[in-house]
């Protein structure tokens, strides 16, 4: 459905996406996951069409933004970071608003702005002025404006910031509801668990470039598939070499001086087993962690840094 | 069928006006106010028969601010109406205790520092239980004052640091400004506090008591003023054409209403080109909160949302000029020819808009755009005439003042209500700032769409 070819957008001398491809397809939520400044927004500014990509480019259901704009716009619905909204007005006049700009009039429109107001739970305070409703009711607004017009696909971009765990999960439903009914979801976080639970495909977003991509099965295979060994300590890596015998049950993810990440694929007894064979040879270990594979896990050895909230 | 995108945001913007009345009220009450009070502090003539608030003054601080303070309370306009005793503090709670003053004001030590710094800082204000009217202004007058040295302290923070150094002598070159016939230190600081006063004028009418208290007297004074309309009317026409000698002492309230129809086309320029940047504003402030940029990802052409912006602030321009000119013929019974008004109102506004348009276009943020457009205005209004009529100017400024949007304005005005020109007869202010509006509106919008696209 939406398809992004080889994007790429520098502000100055900062290149602030990479060329970047990704697809993502009907009824999909595609989330790209990365930490502050890997180049998410600008991303979705591009896609959207308020930034000029320097290369590259986005077509939609066979539609090429570059080449006609409005039609291309009028199948995307965008919830920006910020929340874009006039604090003046009412809940409902804003939706209206946007609803009006996005093409909509008279009963359509009417209905259509009850509707997605309900869907984000703000019926009982749609006639009060946006200004005076909490940050979260704010969120949702911000949520419901992108969706009046009922886009083909959404452009989420970190929908849940700054809310408390209840308005989150309530936003997180009606965006898997949207799902149902064969809109696309891009949807851009920091939160991993947001993205483990959410999405069906995931980008992992760092430093400008698109480090990795697949299901959450996909991606976790990429660190292992049994449990996730992580040691810390005074050791250099050919020491730990020496030690560790990659056979079926004990993969090396990631190894450097001083920490190695080992896919341990058995059961418990195991893992106490290879622990045993590693202290047993007098490798100095001053910390150790066991995991189930994570996202948490590939990212770390995609870029060598914990993505922490 | 879709509507256009221009109708779109024109009825978002009046809507978000109409939920916040209380700026367009401002812009327009603040020409009748203030002509009113030039009216009465220029015609009454010695300004017996208001009784003037007493107001004890306690400048603890002694510094650049605190004078600034008290020069406000030296100025024409508000000596007529409060009366300063400075003193020390035991002694103003002793005035207050006897009922000598209706309150007074503490500006405590360490003032001017604070303010300069943007520190959090107090004006005390003290007040006299046992009278109603006078704390109240005294309380309103304070807050105004803090409104302008807070907004001041922004907005000119730079070049009253610059004129504070001048004033200690640790600037470098203040030796030679000095020499070179440089005002003394009170001028410099009276400069300041003008250009600090003027630039947040505005702000002190949205008070509430304060506009009460200046509005009773100007009702009185307009009461009067249109018993004697005839009369006025008379005197109007001998002043315009020339041969008019000076109106005598019985005619005092004539006086004021002309006064009043001179002043008031000025005024009310002022406060239209105010409403236009308060409104065109809009452009930064929405591209900061991000719904610009959402517009934009609607799918419209970006052309129509800004056209939307500008028109949106023409048509309250044209509202609030409407009121005003309802509210000035009510005061005056000026007649006019309404036709013309209406064209030159719109020719006016359209050029305020389209030059704001261009400001905004070009400024980095509102704050700078803001600024620019503020300085930009002030000083139009004085050259063009809005603050002291135009033949009252020195020269240099009367051969500057064509340049300045304020001037062909007023000249317009003016022969409409007071020659009774016609469309005709100012075809020529028309011509100048229709040109005016439409270039700065295509060449700003152009500027203001191109930044949109970069992601400025
Ligand atoms: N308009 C702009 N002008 C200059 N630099 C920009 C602009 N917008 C973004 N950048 C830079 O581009 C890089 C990517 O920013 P972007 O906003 O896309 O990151 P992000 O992944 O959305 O981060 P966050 O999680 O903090 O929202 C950053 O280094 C940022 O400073
Ligand atoms: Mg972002």
């Amino acid at each position: 459905m939406l398809a992004v070819r080889n994007l790429s957008k520098s502000f100055g001398s900062l290149k602030a996406v990479d060329n970047i491809s990704f697809q993502v397809h009907a009824g999909e939520i595609y989330g790209l996951l990365g930490p502050n400044g890997a180049g998410k927004t600008t991303t979705i500014s591009c896609v959207c069409g308020l930034l000029k990509p320097d290369a590259g480019g986005s077509e939609l259901e066979g539609i090429d933004l570059a080449e006609d704009p409005l039609a291309f716009k009028r199948r995307i619905g965008v919830v920006p970071q910020e929340i874009a909204i006039y604090g003046d007005l009412s809940a409902q006049e804003n939706v209206s608003f946007w609803g009006q700009l996005a093409g909509l009039h008279g009963r359509d429109l009417r209905r259509r702005v009850e509707d997605v107001l309900e869907i984000v739970g703000l019926q009982d305070r749609m006639k009060d002025r946006s200004s005076k409703l909490s940050g979260g009711m704010k969120r949702r607004l911000n949520l419901a404006i992108g969706m009046v017009h009922n886009p083909r696909l959404l452009l989420l971009d970190e929908p849940t910031v700054g809310i408390d765990v209840e308005a989150r999960i309530n936003i997180l439903k009606v965006i898997r509801d949207v799902v149902k009914s064969g809109t696309a979801v891009l949807y851009t976080t920091h939160y991993l668990e947001e993205a483990q639970d959410l999405c069906d495909r995931i980008g992992i977003m760092d430093k400008s470039c698109i480090l990795a991509e697949g299901s959450l099965d996909e991606l976790r295979r990429m660190v292992g598939e049994g449990q996730i060994l992580t040691l810390r300590g005074a050791f250099s890596a050919d020491e730990f070499r020496g030690v560790i015998v990659e056979d079926g049950g004990v993969r090396i993810v990631t190894l450097e001086d001083g920490y190695a990440m080992l896919d341990v694929r058995v059961e418990r007894g195991e893992v106490s087993a290879v622990l045993g064979r590693i202290l047993g040879q007098g490798i100095s270990v001053d910390d150790i962690s066991i995991q189930e594979p994570s996202l948490q896990g590939v990212f770390l050895k995609l870029t060598g840094r914990e993505l922490s909230e | 069928m879709r509507e256009p995108t221009v109708w779109i945001v024109i009825r978002k913007d009046l809507l978000r006006r109409l939920r916040s009345p209380l700026a367009s009220i401002v812009y327009l009450l603040f020409p009748f106010v203030f002509s009113g009070l030039m009216a009465l502090a220029f015609g009454s003539g010695g300004g017996g028969g208001i009784p003037r608030v007493q107001v004890a003054i306690v400048d603890q601080d002694a510094g650049i601010i605190s004078r600034f303070v008290l020069s406000v309370f030296s100025q024409e306009q508000v000596s007529r109406f409060f009366e300063t005793t400075q003193t020390s503090a035991e002694e103003a709670m002793e005035l207050v205790e006897k009922n000598k003053v209706a309150g007074a004001i503490i500006i405590p030590k360490g003032f001017s520092e604070a303010v300069l710094d943007r520190r959090e800082t107090h004006l005390k204000v003290i007040k006299n239980p046992a009278q109603s009217i006078g704390p109240m202004a005294i309380e309103e007058m304070a807050e105004m004052i803090a409104q302008i040295l807070d907004g001041g302290a922004k907005v000119l923070a730079e070049p009253l640091e610059r004129i504070m150094g001048l004033a200690r002598g640790t600037d470098s070159t203040a030796p030679r400004m000095i020499q070179g016939g440089f005002p003394t230190d009170e001028a410099v600081a009276e400069i300041a506090a003008l250009v600090n006063r003027t630039l947040r004028s505005i702000r002190h009418f949205a008070f509430p008591p304060v506009i009460c208290l200046e509005r009773t007297q100007i009702l009185a004074a307009s009461q009067d003023a249109a018993d004697q309309a005839e009369s006025a009317a008379k005197s109007a026409a001998a002043g315009s054409s020339g041969d008019g000698g000076e109106p005598d002492e019985e005619e005092g309230t004539s006086r004021l209403v002309l006064i009043f129809s001179y002043v008031l086309p000025g005024m009310a320029t002022f406060a239209l080109f105010m409403l236009a940047l308060g409104f065109m504003a809009d452009i930064p402030r929405e591209r900061n909160i991000g719904t610009l940029a959402r517009q934009l990802t609607s799918p419209v052409h970006a052309s129509g949302i800004i056209a939307g912006k500008i028109l949106s602030t023409v048509i309250m321009g044209l509202l609030v000029a409407a009121a005003m000119a309802v509210i000035g013929a009510l005061l005056l019974k000026v007649r006019a020819d309404l036709g013309a008004f209406a064209l030159l109102c719109l020719a006016f506004l359209g050029a305020a808009t389209g030059f704001l348009t261009l400001v905004f276009g070009f400024a980095r943020s509102e704050q700078q755009g803001s600024t620019l457009a503020s300085i930009v205005i002030m000083v139009m209004a004085m050259v063009g005439g809005s603050w002291i009529p135009l033949n009252s100017l020195p020269s240099f400024c009367r051969m500057l003042a064509p340049a300045t949007l304020n001037y062909w304005a007023i000249t317009g005005f003016q022969e409409i209500m007071i020659s009774g020109a016609g469309i005709v007869e100012i075809a020529q202010p028309l011509a100048i700032l229709f040109t005016v509006g439409i270039v700065g509106t295509l060449v700003g919008s152009w500027i203001v769409q191109r930044r949109l696209m970069q992601g400025a």
